[in-house]
């Protein structure tokens, strides 16, 4: 009896880790999840749909994480540097304070399209683990680089990634 | 005496129960709710040192905090 309770109670908690981890995370050279938000700088939604053919930097923020706040004058100066060439940021935000939302993207005085309201469900395929994360996708949506973090000594090998898959027809 | 079955179905249902607290580990986009000052285990710390220090300067008629020199008696 003790052994088949035993038994019991490692299966089951064997069960509960495998819930908990996450099964699924979104990989390099996998495509990215079609996700339609709201935007939160403009009225009507954005899909991922609309961006297919150019390459997308794509930034999940919250206003009450610093480092992402440091990155967005930095994806501003990328958005504006690369348009003309299809590259174009999408902030993803995940704030549940939408006003504090919209007063660090006022403050950050950003132009690129941002996106709120993104099921956790979806957010859980991302497999993120920190704040900010970023998800470099080519012309055909494809994940190029995962980026976690945001410190001013990556900007040049950001810079590279991306210059890099521009340069790609 | 607890039997040894016993014993086990306790052991058992501890590692179920510790088994499910797993199930919902904190996602990075959740982290900004743990940070609010109401989910801080002491959430009053700082509202009450100012009603202290609120309460000092009006008493004592002090000018500025209590940190700084200087009162009320306009002797320095």
């Amino acid at each position: 009896m003790f052994r088949a309770v035993s038994h019991f109670a490692v299966l089951t908690s064997f069960l509960f880790a495998l819930v908990a981890t996450p099964a699924i995370a979104l990989e390099i050279g996998e495509v990215f999840p079609a996700v339609n938000a709201e935007r939160m700088d403009a009225d009507g939604s954005l899909g991922m749909d609309s961006l297919r053919g150019k390459v997308v930097y794509v930034d999940a923020w919250a206003s009450w994480c610093t480092p992402c706040r440091v990155a967005m004058p930095v994806l501003e100066d990328w958005h504006q540097r690369w348009a003309e060439q299809g590259f174009v940021v999408l902030g993803l935000n995940v704030d549940t304070d939408m006003k504090a939302a919209q007063v660090a993207r006022k403050r950050a005085g950003v132009t690129y399209p941002i996106i709120h309201g993104v099921p956790d469900d979806t957010l859980m395929t991302l497999g993120m683990q920190t704040m900010p994360t970023a998800w470099l996708l080519d012309r055909e949506g494809k994940v190029r680089m995962i980026h976690s973090g945001f410190r001013k000594a990556d900007i040049e090998e950001l810079e590279r990634a991306i210059t890099q898959v521009l340069e790609e027809q | 005496m607890i039997g040894e079955t016993n014993k086990a179905l306790v052991a058992a249902t501890g590692m179920v129960l510790l088994g499910g607290c797993s199930l919902q580990p904190v996602q990075p986009w959740e982290r900004g709710d743990l940070a609010r000052d109401d989910m801080q285990w002491e959430a009053g710390l700082v509202e009450e040192a100012t009603i202290r220090d609120h309460t000092y300067t009006s008493k004592e008629a002090a000018s500025l905090s209590p940190t700084l020199g200087g009162g009320g008696c306009g002797c320095n």
